[in-house]
């Protein structure tokens, strides 16, 4: 449906464009990356109007050229021939997918995508979403295909994306100061009024008013919203644009880290990169918005893409192309990361290309494997992509969790190093419950080895001793010394590159020590730690009780509802830990009866815990004032020593 | 590549001819891939895209001193040739890196014109990458992906998961793990044999022990040493290293065992004496105790935590020979009978 509808767009379009430059015809021919990046690159960043990636054939004849930026082509046209072809480019860019079909994307998010856009140009069957349809957030791990996806589809909707990217137009040398942030968020401000006001009043060409506008802002080069007043800034202008109901439609991309259940989340909470961040509680809550969650790529759906790369790169079959072990190491390495595993595709096919270029020659390479060219190209993907790291954890907990020694039982007469227990010094007879045979497990050569950080390797082992245990003590002895571990490793304040060793070694050291020995063999199972799935539900569960509460305290204050309210209330003491919203209530209309004790009363019976409030209330709502309930603080002294809990 | 990188060594060796100034770890850092120690396998891979070109983005992680830089200079020099200097923009840890730098400076730097052979591309070097905060790596993004026909990007960082993930899905990443003891060893009999470097075995097993597989650390001490004593010893090295001497804290940690209070204080006062600090000695003695054998391996669990928390507090501050002496108080009292503390 809206596909066919919107496709008549570019069509019109492409009739009728004034064509920028002749060189631009002149790279139609050549394959897509030529084109777009150049393009890109030189457009300036007020204006740069991007194509599609994939519009492969009928290149940038409808980009506007900005009459102000007449510079912007010609290098363009520089950077194109200076890429002569095939081998200069990365694949992710070569291989970009150029049409819906070939997305490495689930179709029903595809299509939600779709209907979305659909929804915000045409308003839908009935013409009125329109209005609600303002701002749409992609979010997802890296590499799930996030922004192919909306250049596909905009494409294919004949939609013209702008970007906003955050340029160099300001003078090099300008003093790192505040100042400074402030100017690219006001940058971003003129920017985005501009094309607000402006486009929507100067079509690119003369075309008809239907198709002008067709078009979309892309916001993925945000400005610093870690900075707070920069996010501020950024949310209230956002808001103003998305709550005032004319322009282009907004795409925010955001690709989120920390969901991926690797790496630990390193970064304090604020500093979170998160849509929760960007926006703020206000915009997320907002009828305006509305987010798609991309989820990583699916093994199946990334077979097909690569595969189709393959078909791509080589046409003659079985030449030259990396065999399916090689796929399938590359795909299960990737982790959901189309964007990683192409690149590990790429390394691999050149890889093999120089092996077997080599075959003829009597195999320089040192590690003359011919037996499995699998093996050979497992070790590179593995070093590639972050799987290694993976891999290398389970090598390192199954080291340590199965704890073996010299001298266990289905030992085949191993000797072990006499030597090594003679020479040490016997233990104490108080300490002789301690006493173990040899470990066969050196922590100093793991210590050097682990490519991986000690947090989370320490949550990987939580996750996974206790099936190696027997007994409770030592289930316990192992709780104690990952808590002894974990002592040192989360200090960020004192950091210090020593620490994370002694880390590492109370870990692996207290570990071997606790476990049985031998460990009995049970078929344990390696798996991945919890932790990150946990947390991630909880921030979520948080959230919707979180926007849940908010929305019933508005219906609440609306109704003037003591029942609403109650339960709005209730809500918010047992699901967030946020202070100020439970102040908040502090201040609303009904605050006298509460005040008096009725209403508070009542909830307060139960099983709640109690949150005491550390200071003044007042103060502590001026604090965190955030969301424009100032009026309500101005009065708000009269609570001064005023405890609503324990009254 | 190969002539162009035999030029660099002909270049290098002219000018180290004036002799003394230059470090040795300038002098010899290694020039071609092939000269970098260890991590032969990462190394191998690195080797394959010199050849080939079209590099990839890459991040190379690992410790100070494995040779992180030094390969990355290495693969661009082996890409570039004699458009290294036009080619390549270094910015490390001390040139400014904030968020407008990224935004500009590289910007910049990628949309310079720069004539390469095909399948060559601009190298971004950012050193110590993980020192960049994460607006500037969330700015450095899409720049990545921006200019990526022209110019690739290659960063060096201690931990890769200070990188944020969506750098980390553009970039291949390579992790070097520590030097073994041997590949140091190497490197520094083949300084030792070029400078005519005096030695004896208990001096390379100490700078050995000292670098702790931190290639860089190494060599600069056999280079004071050299200077300073002419002859690489033990007692020169840990001199010059100004570390307490391991013999006297293994000595420590032997009385400790016995639980002798009283040597183990003698001992730490000697020490004491000597001018080191509280953190020269914690640190010293942990790296005894984690590879001393005579050490049951109880003990050694023991003991590293007490070092531990000893450190932890040396390092909020107080360095104080009271928290050494309850140190060695405590590892102590772990060796004697428990009943002697029952009142």
């Amino acid at each position: 449906m809206a596909p066919g509808v919107a496709r008549k767009g570019p069509a019109t379009k492409k009739g009728k464009t004034d064509k920028p430059t002749p060189k631009h015809v002149q790279l139609g021919l050549a394959p897509v990356h030529g084109t777009q990046k150049p393009l890109r690159q030189t457009s300036l960043p007020r204006f740069s109007v991007p194509i599609s990636p994939s519009s492969s054939q009928d290149v940038d004849k409808t980009t506007p050229v900005r009459v102000e930026h007449p510079a912007s082509s010609p290098k363009g046209k520089e950077k194109a021939v200076e890429v002569d072809d095939d081998n200069n480019q990365m694949w992710v860019d070569r291989y970009a997918p150029t049409s819906s079909e070939n997305l490495a994307v689930h179709k029903r998010k595809i299509d939600e995508v779709r209907h979305w856009l659909d929804e915000a140009i045409t308003g839908g069957p009935t013409g009125k979403l329109k209005r609600y349809r303002r701002l749409l957030a992609l979010t997802g791990p890296a590499g799930a295909g996030k922004t192919a996806t909306i250049q596909v589809l905009a494409k294919e909707l004949g939609i013209q994306i702008t970007e906003w990217r955050n340029d160099s137009d300001v003078p090099l040398f300008q003093p790192l100061s505040h100042e400074s942030f402030e100017s690219s968020s006001f940058r971003f401000e003129t920017y985005l009024s501009h094309t607000h006001s402006v486009l929507p009043w100067s079509p690119p060409n003369p075309s008809t008013a239907g198709t002008s506008a067709a078009r979309l802002l892309l916001l993925e080069d945000l400005p610093n919203v870690l900075h707070a007043d920069t996010r501020q800034a950024f949310q209230s202008y956002i808001q103003g644009l998305v709550e005032s109901g004319t322009g282009p439609p907004i795409v925010l991309i955001v690709s989120e880290s920390g969901s991926r259940a690797m790496g630990a989340d390193t970064w304090r909470r604020e500093e979170k990169w998160d849509i929760r961040n960007i926006l703020g509680p206000r915009l997320m809550n907002s009828p305006y918005m509305m987010e798609i969650q991309f989820n990583a790529v699916a093994p199946t759906i990334m077979h097909t893409a690569l595969s189709r790369i393959l078909s791509q790169t080589h046409p003659t079959p079985a030449s030259l192309r990396p065999s399916p072990e090689t796929l399938d190491i590359i795909v299960e390495g990737s982790n959901g990361d189309i964007r990683s595993a192409i690149s590990a595709l790429q390394f691999a096919c050149r890889l093999q290309m120089a092996e077997g270029v080599k075959g003829g020659g009597s195999g320089k390479r040192r590690r003359g494997k011919k037996g499995k060219p699998g093996d050979e190209v497992r070790r590179i993907i593995e070093g590639l992509t972050r799987n290694e790291q993976i891999l290398a954890l389970f090598h390192i907990i199954g080291k340590i969790l199965y704890n073996k020694r010299y001298g266990d039982p289905e030992e085949k007469e191993e000797q072990h190093p006499k030597a090594l227990e003679e020479h040490a010094l016997p233990l104490p007879p108080h300490l002789h419950e301690f006493r173990r045979r040899p470990s066969k497990v050196d922590p100093n050569v793991l210590y050097a080895d682990s490519p991986v950080d000690i947090s989370l390797l320490s949550t990987y082992c939580h996750q996974n001793y206790p099936q190696f245990c027997t007994e409770m003590d030592e289930m316990e002895a192992g709780a104690e010394w990952i808590s002894y571990s974990e002592a040192f490793s989360l200090d960020p304040e004192h950091f210090n590159p020593q620490l994370p060793e002694y880390a590492f070694h109370l870990l692996i050291r207290g570990m071997l020590m606790s476990l049985p020995s031998p460990v009995p063999r049970r078929n344990q199972k390696l798996l991945k730690s919890a932790f990150w799935e946990i947390n991630r539900k909880e921030r979520d569960a948080q959230e919707s009780l979180r926007s849940w509460s908010h929305h019933n305290l508005e219906a609440a204050r609306e109704h003037r509802s003591t029942e609403m309210l109650e339960r709005a209330w209730l809500m918010r003491r047992v699901g967030s830990v946020q202070p100020r919203e439970v102040l908040e209530l502090a201040y609303m209309p009904w605050m006298p009866p509460i005040r008096g004790g009725e209403v508070g009363q009542q909830l307060l019976e139960g099983e709640v815990p109690d949150m005491e409030p550390d200071m003044p209330i007042s103060q502590r709502h001026k604090v965190e004032v955030d969301d424009g309930e100032d009026q309500e603080a101005e009065n708000g002294h009269w609570l001064e020593d005023d405890d609503i809990e324990s009254e | 590549m190969s002539s162009s990188s035999k030029g660099k060594e002909v270049a290098n060796g002219k000018a180290t001819e004036p002799g003394y100034e230059m470090p040795w770890v300038e002098k010899y850092r290694p020039r071609v891939l092939d000269d970098v120690v260890g991590n032969t396998d990462t190394i191998d891979r690195l080797k394959v895209i010199a050849r080939d070109g079209n590099c990839p983005h890459i991040i190379i992680s690992g410790m100070p001193g494995i040779g992180k830089t030094t390969s990355i200079h290495c693969l661009a020099h082996a890409l570039l040739g004699d458009a290294y200097k036009e080619g390549v923009l270094e910015l490390n840890a001390s040139d400014e890196r904030g968020i407008d730098v990224v935004r500009n400076k590289i910007k910049t730097f990628a949309q310079k014109k720069v004539t390469l052979p095909p399948g060559r591309h601009k190298i971004i070097i950012l050193d110590e990458a993980d020192s960049m905060t994460a607006g500037a790596q969330q700015a450095l993004r899409r720049t990545m992906e921006i200019y990526s026909n022209t110019t690739r990007f290659a960063l060096a960082c201690n931990q890769s998961n200070k990188i944020i993930e969506p750098i980390q899905s553009r970039c291949a990443i390579l992790r070097y793990s520590k030097l073994r003891d041997q590949e140091v060893l190497k490197r520094l009999l083949e300084i030792c044999e070029a400078e005519k470097v005096k030695y004896n075995d208990e001096g390379l097993t100490a700078l050995i022990f000292t670098a702790e597989g931190d290639m860089r650390q190494a060599i600069n001490n056999i280079q004071s040493t050299w200077s300073g004593f002419g002859f690489v010893n033990g007692d020169n090295v840990f001199k010059v290293c100004d570390q307490p001497h391991p013999v006297l804290i293994q000595a420590m940690l032997r009385s400790c065992h016995k639980g002798d209070v009283q040597g183990t204080m003698d001992k730490l006062d000697e020490l004491w004496g000597q001018g080191y600090s509280a953190v020269d000695i914690v640190v010293t003695l942990f790296r005894v105790t984690k590879t001393f054998n005579e050490l049951q391996e109880y003990s050694k669990l023991e003991y590293i935590r007490e070092i531990g928390w000893t450190h932890m507090r040396v390092l909020e501050g107080v360095g104080t020979k009271m928290q050494l002496a309850g140190l060695v108080a405590r590892l102590c009292k772990m060796n004697m009978k428990p009943e002697l503390f029952k009142l």
